[in-house]
Order: structure tokens, then sequence, then C-alpha cells
């Protein structure tokens, strides 16, 4: 074990260590409180209709998210789903959970329970767009934007 | 004052380690053929399994790897004994319910459904409680301490906090405010992976920073700098998280916040590059040739640390962002991290305890060195093209409005010799492996 050089130079340390603890302690809680309060920019689409928090519970139970993401963030064996409902319309949508298509497989899945997913998918396209397809891109993609179909 | 017992408390650790990471091996193997050597309308139904089963015992492997770390060397390092070795059991069976009900859940189709805590809420009852053990154990024996804590152990406390709170933050979906809201709970459960992974990246920092006194007496770790680089490495696991959720609709000030925070590891890199020839210098080895293989397993590390350090400040960048985003190059930030960096300092940590109490043969020696060199290489391998064949689908998704399908038929070539490379990492680590359970089956209590 390596002895402390000098008394003073650790508790110096020690000193600075106790205040810039703290100070990142209330910072973080403070901005996590800021991310919680968030609720997007879309706001006519901050929260999701009943139905489709049940869409979304059926999502969560059938684990879309292993093989497809939202706003490019999951897995990447399926495509990204977050505005596939204004790119494909209900219908398609609907089609292609019910029957599989491709390595997509048929989940066998109530009528229902399709009805309420496409609903969430629907919803959590309202949030905004991903992929941005803007050549050049710009900075930060723009939070503001025209939803496809719109 | 506990009573000697027959196994030390990290020789647990290390084999329950050692056995999530061949689980989380054999998944990942068998999964990524699906990714790489699947055509389309192969089933690929088992990757709803698969997938689970991998990451959350990969991510068991670095969490009871660097906690059988922490309680090999922290006792010494703070010169105290072990507050409970009984807490220490506990936590360990807590833990194995927890990793049992989890894998009960995958194989029977049981999923919450969230990417990287896939259990249901059992699994996390009991790894909330074997976490509780942790806690009241580590925080009890350090308080033995009457001297100032190193660096380290601060940043192993740091974790065991950070974890706490990210464990609880990942779960907030449960609650219908975060549920019924798609973009605060997008925001929020990739904000807790941010904190999870840096939680993790704590225990295991602290980790490399100790085995660096231990094994080479390089005594930095009350240093201002050290301190210096601890506090930074805290404000980027709190704030730095974002590069993550760039393109989220969310309130502008997040992204900002994240992009400047993350912008200051260039600094950790402008010192990496500083110190880059240390761990290679002929020197330090000569003067410990007994720790030479945790030394090269530090000295991979470094190099580890350089490269995702590199790829890490460039996803930041927002623009360069636009084309990273949702392409295998997370995956291969994912993969150069937990393997490159976290897995090398973890295997190093595990082998220089084991080999204190135990010998190593010539032969086992050069068997160890070729899964050591073969996880390097197939890993760099794996790396190089998935961050090429990612940054293709980004300019062709941005540029030319590429189809999923297209993307897929571009990639296809790449995504393939993938595959080979990931078997290539599989058989290294296999190999690793069956070292780290030759080894320690063999070491001394
Ligand atoms: C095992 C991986 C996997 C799982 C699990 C999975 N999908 Fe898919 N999904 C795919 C693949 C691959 C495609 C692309 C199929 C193709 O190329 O024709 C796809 C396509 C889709 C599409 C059409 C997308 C488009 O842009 O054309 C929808 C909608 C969809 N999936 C919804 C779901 C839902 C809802 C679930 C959960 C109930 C789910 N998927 C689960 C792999 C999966």
């Amino acid at each position: 074990m390596s002895a402390p050089k000098t008394p003073s130079a650790d508790d110096s340390i020690s000193r600075w260590n106790r205040r810039i603890l703290a100070t990142l302690a209330v910072g973080f809680v403070v901005m996590s409180a800021g991310v919680f309060l968030d609720t997007g920019v879309q706001q006519e689409a901050a929260t999701f209709s009943p139905e489709g928090v049940t869409g979304k519970r059926i999502w969560l139970r059938e684990n879309c998210m292993v093989c497809h993401q939202f706003y490019g963030m999951g897995g990447y064996l399926g495509p990204d789903l977050t505005n596939v409902v204004s790119r494909l319309g209900s219908e398609t949508t609907a089609w292609v959970i019910r029957n599989g298509r491709g390595s997509m497989p048929n989940l066998n899945l109530p009528e229902e329970d399709i009805r309420s997913l496409t609903i969430f998918l629907e919803e959590m396209g309202e949030t905004g767009t991903f992929p941005q397809k803007t050549w050049p891109p710009g900075w930060f993609p723009p939070v503001h934007q025209p939803l496809p179909g719109s | 004052m506990t009573p000697p017992s027959p196994r030390h408390p990290a020789t647990r650790f290390f084999w329950a380690a050692g056995g999530s990471l061949l689980l989380a091996i054999l998944a990942g193997a068998w999964a990524i053929q699906m990714l790489a050597w699947s055509s389309p309308g192969d089933s690929i139904e088992a990757f709803i399994q698969l997938r689970p089963i991998h990451v959350t015992f990969a991510v068991a492997w670095i969490f009871l790897a660097a906690i059988g770390g922490i309680w090999a060397y922290l006792p010494k390092a703070l010169n105290v004994s072990l507050y409970s070795r009984r807490l220490t059991q506990m936590q360990g069976w807590l833990f194995f319910i927890a990793g049992v009900l989890a894998l009960a859940g995958y194989l029977t189709g049981n999923f919450s459904g969230r990417e990287y805590l896939n259990f249901t809420w059992p699994a996390s009852l009991f790894i909330a409680a074997g976490w509780g053990c942790f806690f009241v154990n580590f925080f009890s024996t350090a308080r033995k301490s009457t001297k100032p804590w190193p660096v380290y152990v601060w940043m192993w406390a740091t974790g065991v906090v950070m974890f706490t709170w990210t464990f609880i933050e990942a779960h907030l979906w449960m609650l219908p405010w975060f549920e019924e809201a798609p973009v605060r709970d997008l925001s929020v459960q990739w904000k807790s992976y941010g904190g999870l992974t840096g939680s993790w990246n704590m225990l295991v920092y602290g980790l490399l920073i100790c085995l660096l006194e231990q094994i080479g007496g390089e005594g930095a770790s009350r240093s201002r700098k050290a301190f210096f680089f601890y506090w930074l490495g805290l404000t980027n696991l709190m704030f730095g998280y974002a590069h993550h959720t760039y393109h989220l609709p969310q309130a502008e000030w997040i992204r900002w916040m994240s992009f400047g925070i993350s912008m200051t590891e260039w600094v950790v890199l402008l010192s990496l590059i500083q110190d880059w020839a240390q761990p290679w210098n002929r020197e330090i080895w000569k003067k410990s040739p007994a720790h030479r293989v945790p030394r090269a397993f530090l000295a991979a590390t470094s190099a580890w640390v350089g490269i995702n350090l590199v790829l890490a400040l460039l996803i930041s960048i927002p623009t360069l962002n636009w084309f990273t985003h949702g392409t295998t190059i997370t995956l291969a930030h994912a993969m150069g991290s937990t393997i490159g960096i976290n897995s090398m300092v973890l295997f190093g940590g595990g082998f220089a305890w084991m080999l204190s109490r135990s010998t190593l043969s010539r032969g086992q020696e050069k068997y160890l060195w070729s899964g050591f060199a073969m996880t390097n290489l197939f890993l760099l391998g794996f790396f190089l093209i998935l961050v090429l064949a990612g940054g293709m689908k980004g300019l062709g998704m941005v540029q030319s409005d590429w189809s999923f399908s297209e993307a897929q038929d571009h990639l296809a070539p790449m995504l393939y010799w993938a595959g080979w490379m990931a078997m290539g990492l599989f058989l290294g680590v296999l190999i690793l492996l069956f070292s780290w359970f030759s080894i320690l089956s063999r070491a001394k209590s």
C-alpha cells in the first residue's frame, strides 16, 4: 500500500472530493427531474390513448424490440418502426403483423391484439420522424419536423 | 470478524461470472449467425429468446466478475477485514435465483420487453435484494478504513450507488405516468441505460486502477490527476448519455447538455495519448515477470480504451451521429467496450488474483495466450466490419433513402464476414474461459 504523501494533500483532495460530489449529485437530481418532465415536442402526441397503452403492453409482452427499433434504438434484425404506419398504412401494417413477411415471424396473435398494436405504432409515429432523410445533414436532427404523410 | 470459511467470497463470484459468460457467448454465437448468415424467409424466431439470454448474461458476467474483484481486493487495499462473509453468500444466492428466474422466463417466453433488463419483475426483485446485500456489505467494509480512500474505492462506491439509482430508474416505466408518455418513456429508458453502463464502468475502471497499483506498484491512486479523471468520468456518466437519444424529439437542452459533456472526453483521449507507451514499457514487464498475464490483459485494455474512445467521441458529434445512429456502429461501440475494455480488465483482475494462489504450467500458459490473441484479433476484425457496415448503412439511409431491404442487400456480404469474425471471437473467449475455470479450480482459497 502506498502511504499518503502528506496529510495536507490528502485532506485537500478529500475536501474537494466532497464538494464536487455534492455539486454533481444536486445537478444530477435536477437534470433527472427535467428529463422526467419532458414529454417531447409534439404536444398533441404526448400521451398514448388507452388503446395505445394496451398495444404497448402487447409490444412488450411479444418482445418485438429484440428485432425492431424506435428512433434507431433497439434490435437490428428488422426495420425501424417509428413511422411504419404512415409508410405502409394501417391495413398493411396489420397484415404484416398478422401473417409475418420474409423473416418477420408470424406470431399468431389474436385480431384484437393486432388492432391494438397497430394503434400503438400509429401513435408512436405521431411523436416525430426517424430516420431523417435530409441531404446534406444538419447539426442536430430538427425536432419540429413534418410528419411523413402529413 | 467473521470466522474463516473454506471458500473465499471472490471465488464464488468468479465461478458465477465464468458461468454467465459461457451462457452469454453460447447464445451470442447462435444469435449472430442469424444476423449474419440467414437469408430472407429463414426462421429467426429463436432470436427472440437468444438475444435477451446473451445480453442479460453478458451484463451479469461484468457485474459478477467486478464484484468478485472487489471482494478480492477491497479488504487488502484498505487493510481491513470483510464486514460479513454471510452477506456475500446471501448476495450470491439471491443473484443466482435471479439468474435462474430470468433464464426460465426467457425459455418459456416471458419477457419484460425492455432492451437490457428483459426479465420480468420477480427476477428484478431478487437482483434488488442481492444488490442491497452488496450495498450494506461494501460500505460497512469500506467504512472501517481510518485512512482516506484511494480513488478506486471512491469509484466502486460510486458504481454501487449509481447502479441503485439507475436500476430504479430503469423500472419507472411500470408507473402509468411513464408508461403512457411515449417520448418520456424512451428518454428515461435510455437515460437509465447510460447510467447502468456507467455504473459498471465505475466498478471495472476502479478495478483497473486498483490492479495497476497492486501488480505494478503504480501508486497514483491518491493523486490529484487520478481524482480529476474520476470526477470527469462521473460527470460523463451522469450527463453525457444522450448521444443515443439525439434523434428523439425531446427537449433541445438535453441534447446540448449531453453533447457538451461528451466532448470533455477529448481530455481523456489526450491524456491517454500522452501515456500510451506505458503499458508496453519493457522495464515494467521485467520488474515483475510473475504478473505478465494480468499485464497483458491490461495492455490490451489500454489499446481498446483508445479505439473505443475515438469511436465514442465521433458518434457524439451530432452531424456524424446522423449516419451512425441505428446502425451496427452502435453494436461495434457496445462490443468494443464490453469485450475490449470491460472483459479484458475483468480477465486481468481475475487471473491476477487466481495466479497469486495457484501456478500455471507451460502448456496452460500457451493455451491461455492463444485465447488471448484470438479474442483480441477477432474482436478487432468484428469491430472494424461492424463500423464499416454501419457507416455504409448510415450513408445509404441518409443520402440515398435506402429502405430496410435495400440496406440488407447492400450489407449482406459484410455481415457474412462479421459472422466469421464473431465465430473466431467466440472460440477465443471459450479458450479464455476454460483457462479461467481450470485455474480457478486449483486456486487455494
Ligand atoms: C425475430 C425478429 C422479429 C420479431 C420478434 C418481430 N419482427 Fe417485425 N419484422 C422482422 C423483420 C426481419 C421484418 C422485415 C420483413 C421483410 O423484410 O419483409 C419485420 C417487419 C415488420 C413490419 C413491417 C415493417 C416495414 O417497414 O415493412 C412490421 C409492422 C412489424 N415487423 C411489426 C412487428 C411487431 C408488432 C412485432 C411484435 C409483435 C414484431 N414485428 C416482431 C423481424 C421481427
